[in-house]
C-alpha cells in the first residue's frame, strides 16, 4: 500500500514537475495550439485543450499509469474480500463468529476505500508539489484537488467491481483478472468513445466515460460523481446479497 | 418449556452437482452430550459440519443450533468450531490471533487460560508469529479459539489429528471438563480410540447416510469379541462356535459373539485349556463390521 501510494506520489510529481518539457512551449508551437485527438482522448477528454496549463495535469489524472497505481490496491483488497478468505481457509474461522457476513464485508469495503482514498490523495499531494516546482503551471493545484475529487468515485466503483467478482468467486486470482478484464475493457471502450465519432453512443456506457480530468480541471461534475457512487453504491450491495447467500468454503 | 437440542439436523441434505454428499440425515445431539461423528473418507462428515456452522447452505431440509438456523448470527453465538485445518493471519501472534476472533465472538476469552494449560500452548509460543508455528501448535491454537469463549456446544473437525501425544492427553482432558460442566461436544475424527475415550455417543455416516447412532460402549459390544485360548498341548479339533480360528501352536486366536457363554463353559471344562481371555472389540472392529453389514 505505502509502494503504491509513494508511487502515484511520485508519478503526479513527475508529470507536473516535467510540463515545460511535455507541455510546454515546444509541444504548443508544434501542434499551433491543437492537440491531437489521440493525444486528447489519452487525457480522458476532447473537449477541452489539456495543454493549456490549468488542464494539463489531466494529463496525469488520465495515464494509464496513474490507473495501475491507484486501482491495484482497491481491485486486490476488493478481490481478497471474500475470495482471499475462502481461498485461504480463514473463512472457517472468520464466518463462524456471531456476526453478519455482510458486516464483515461492510468492513472490508470501508478498507478498500479508503486506500484507494489514500493513495489518490498521496498522488494529489505529487501534483501540488510539481506545481509548486513548475511556475508554469502556478495556480492549478486547485484544479489537482478536482481532479482527484472526481477520480475518487471512479476508483471506488472499480473496486467494487472486484469486491463483486470476490463474492462469486473462490480464488482471488480470478477475482482480480474478471475485474481487471472489465477495467481494460472499459477504458479502451472510452478510448475508442473520444476518437471515434461512430462510437460516441457508448462513451456513457463505461464509468471511464463519467469521468473527465481536463474538465475537472475548472469545474467538479457532481452529477457524474453521484452517478459514479451510486453505482460503486448498487455493486458493493450486490456483493453483500451474494455473500449472504453463498457457501463460503 | 425445554430449551432446544444444541444441533439438530432434519432431513439435512446437500448435493454438489450429481453427487450427493449428505442425504437426508436425521441427527440429534442432546445437552451435555460428547457425540463422535464417525465415518469413513468422504462420507460427508466435512460437509456436514460445514452446514451445521453455517459455512455451506443445505441444497434441502435444514440444521438447527438450539433451535435456530446456524446462518442467523444469534446461534452461532454459542458454538466453538474448529476446522479440519485451521488458517489463522501468519503475520499476527497466536494472542493476537486469539484476541481478534475472540472480539468477533463477542464473549470473552474465559476459558482461554485453561485451554492453553491443557493443550501445552506457553505464553512464548503465544506472542510468536503463527507463520512460525508447527503444524501441531496451529492445531492447538485451533482448539483454543474454538473453546475460550465459553461456547455452549462445541463442534470439532478432526481435533487431534497433528497432537502429538502429550497435547492429546490434555485434550481428552479439555473435552471431559467440558461435558462434566454441561456442555455439548460433537467431534468428527478419524482417530476411533480417542473417540472411544471422550465421547459417549456415537454418530456413523457413510455415503451421505446415516447408518446409526448408538452408545459408544453398545456400537462396540455389537461386534465380535477377540478370544485367546491357550492350550497345554494342540487341541485335536477347533471348539465349536467360535469365528474366524487360527491356532499357532498351542495358542488359538478366534472371535466369539456375545452371549456365547456356552463357549466359554466348554473352554472352562476343558482339561487341556490353560487360559482364556477375551477382549472386548474396538471402536474400529465395531464400525469395520458395521460398514460390512451394510456392504452386504
Amino acid at each position: 500500500m505505502g509502494a503504491l501510494a509513494a508511487g502515484s506520489f511520485l508519478f503526479l510529481l513527475a508529470v507536473a514537475s516535467t510540463y515545460r518539457l511535455l507541455a510546454g512551449a515546444q509541444t504548443v508551437t508544434y501542434y499551433r495550439a491543437r492537440v491531437p485527438t489521440l493525444v486528447a482522448a489519452f487525457a480522458g477528454s476532447t473537449r477541452h485543450d489539456i495543454y493549456q496549463s490549468r488542464r494539463y495535469l489531466a494529463f496525469g489524472f488520465n495515464h494509464p499509469l496513474f490507473f495501475v497505481l491507484t486501482l491495484a490496491a482497491g481491485i486486490w483488497l476488493g478481490a481478497a474480500a471474500v475470495a482471499g478468505d475462502v481461498e485461504s481457509g480463514r473463512s472457517r474461522l472468520l464466518y463462524v463468529r456471531a456476526v453478519d457476513r455482510r458486516h464483515v464485508l461492510d468492513r472490508r469495503v470501508l478498507i478498500f476505500v479508503a486506500a484507494e482514498t489514500l493513495v489518490v490523495v498521496a498522488a494529489f499531494m505529487g501534483a501540488a508539489l510539481g506545481v509548486a516546482l513548475s511556475p508554469g503551471l502556478a495556480g492549478s493545484t486547485a484544479g489537482a484537488a478536482r481532479m482527484a475529487l472526481c477520480y475518487l468515485p471512479l476508483a471506488w466503483l472499480l473496486g467494487s467491481v472486484a469486491l463483486v467478482a470476490s463474492a462469486w468467486t473462490s480464488r482471488t486470482a480470478t477475482a482480480i483478472g474478471v475485474a481487471t478484464a472489465v477495467v481494460v475493457a472499459a477504458y479502451l471502450l472510452n478510448f475508442a468513445s473520444l476518437v471515434w465519432a461512430g462510437a460516441r453512443a457508448i462513451h456513457w456506457l463505461t464509468p471511464f466515460g463519467y469521468y473527465d480530468p481536463a474538465a475537472a480541471a475548472s469545474d467538479v461534475a457532481w452529477a457524474r460523481c453521484i452517478v459514479l457512487t451510486a453505482t460503486a453504491i448498487g455493486l458493493v450491495a450486490v456483493a453483500r446479497h451474494r455473500v449472504a447467500a453463498r457457501d463460503l468454503v | 418449556m425445554a430449551e432446544p437440542a444444541p444441533l439438530e439436523c432434519r432431513q439435512l441434505t446437500r448435493r454438489f452437482a450429481d453427487v450427493v454428499a449428505v442425504d437426508g440425515l436425521d441427527l440429534q445431539v442432546d445437552p451435555g452430550c460428547a457425540m463422535g461423528f464417525l465415518g469413513p473418507n468422504g462420507a460427508g462428515k466435512t460437509t456436514t459440519l460445514n452446514m451445521l456452522v453455517g459455512l455451506m447452505r443445505p441444497t434441502s431440509g435444514e440444521a438447527r443450533l438450539f433451535g435456530v438456523s446456524p446462518s442467523e448470527p444469534a446461534a452461532r453465538q454459542r458454538i466453538g468450531f474448529l476446522p479440519e485445518q485451521p488458517v489463522f493471519y501468519p503475520d499476527l501472534s497466536g494472542l493476537e490471533n486469539l484476541e481478534l476472533l475472540a472480539e468477533l465472538d463477542g464473549r470473552g476469552d474465559s476459558d482461554r487460560a485453561r485451554a492453553l494449560e491443557l493443550l501445552g500452548l506457553s505464553d512464548a509460543a503465544l506472542r510468536r508469529r503463527v507463520g512460525t508455528y508447527s503444524a501441531g501448535d496451529v492445531q492447538k491454537l485451533g482448539l483454543v479459539q474454538a473453546v475460550q469463549h465459553h461456547p455452549d456446544l462445541v463442534i470439532l473437525d478432526e481435533p487431534s489429528s497433528q497432537l502429538d501425544a502429550l497435547a492429546r492427553e490434555g485434550f481428552r482432558a479439555l473435552v471431559t471438563e467440558l461435558v462434566e460442566d454441561g456442555r455439548t461436544v460433537f467431534l468428527a475424527s478419524h482417530t476411533l480410540d480417542e473417540v472411544q475415550t471422550t465421547c459417549d455417543r456415537v454418530a456413523v455416516l457413510r455415503r451421505g447416510r446415516l447408518l446409526l447412532t448408538s452408545e459408544t460402549g453398545a456400537l462396540a459390544a455389537t461386534a465380535l469379541r477377540r478370544l485367546t485360548v491357550r492350550y497345554s498341548t494342540p487341541p485335536a479339533a477347533m471348539p465349536a462356535g467360535v469365528v474366524e480360528p487360527r491356532l499357532a501352536g498351542n495358542v488359538l486366536s478366534a472371535k466369539l459373539a456375545a452371549g456365547r457363554t456356552d463357549v466359554l463353559r466348554a473352554l472352562a471344562s476343558d482339561p487341556c485349556v490353560d487360559d482364556v481371555l477375551v477382549e472386548p472389540a474396538t471402536l474400529e472392529e465395531a464400525l469395520l463390521a458395521l460398514y460390512r453389514r451394510d456392504d452386504a
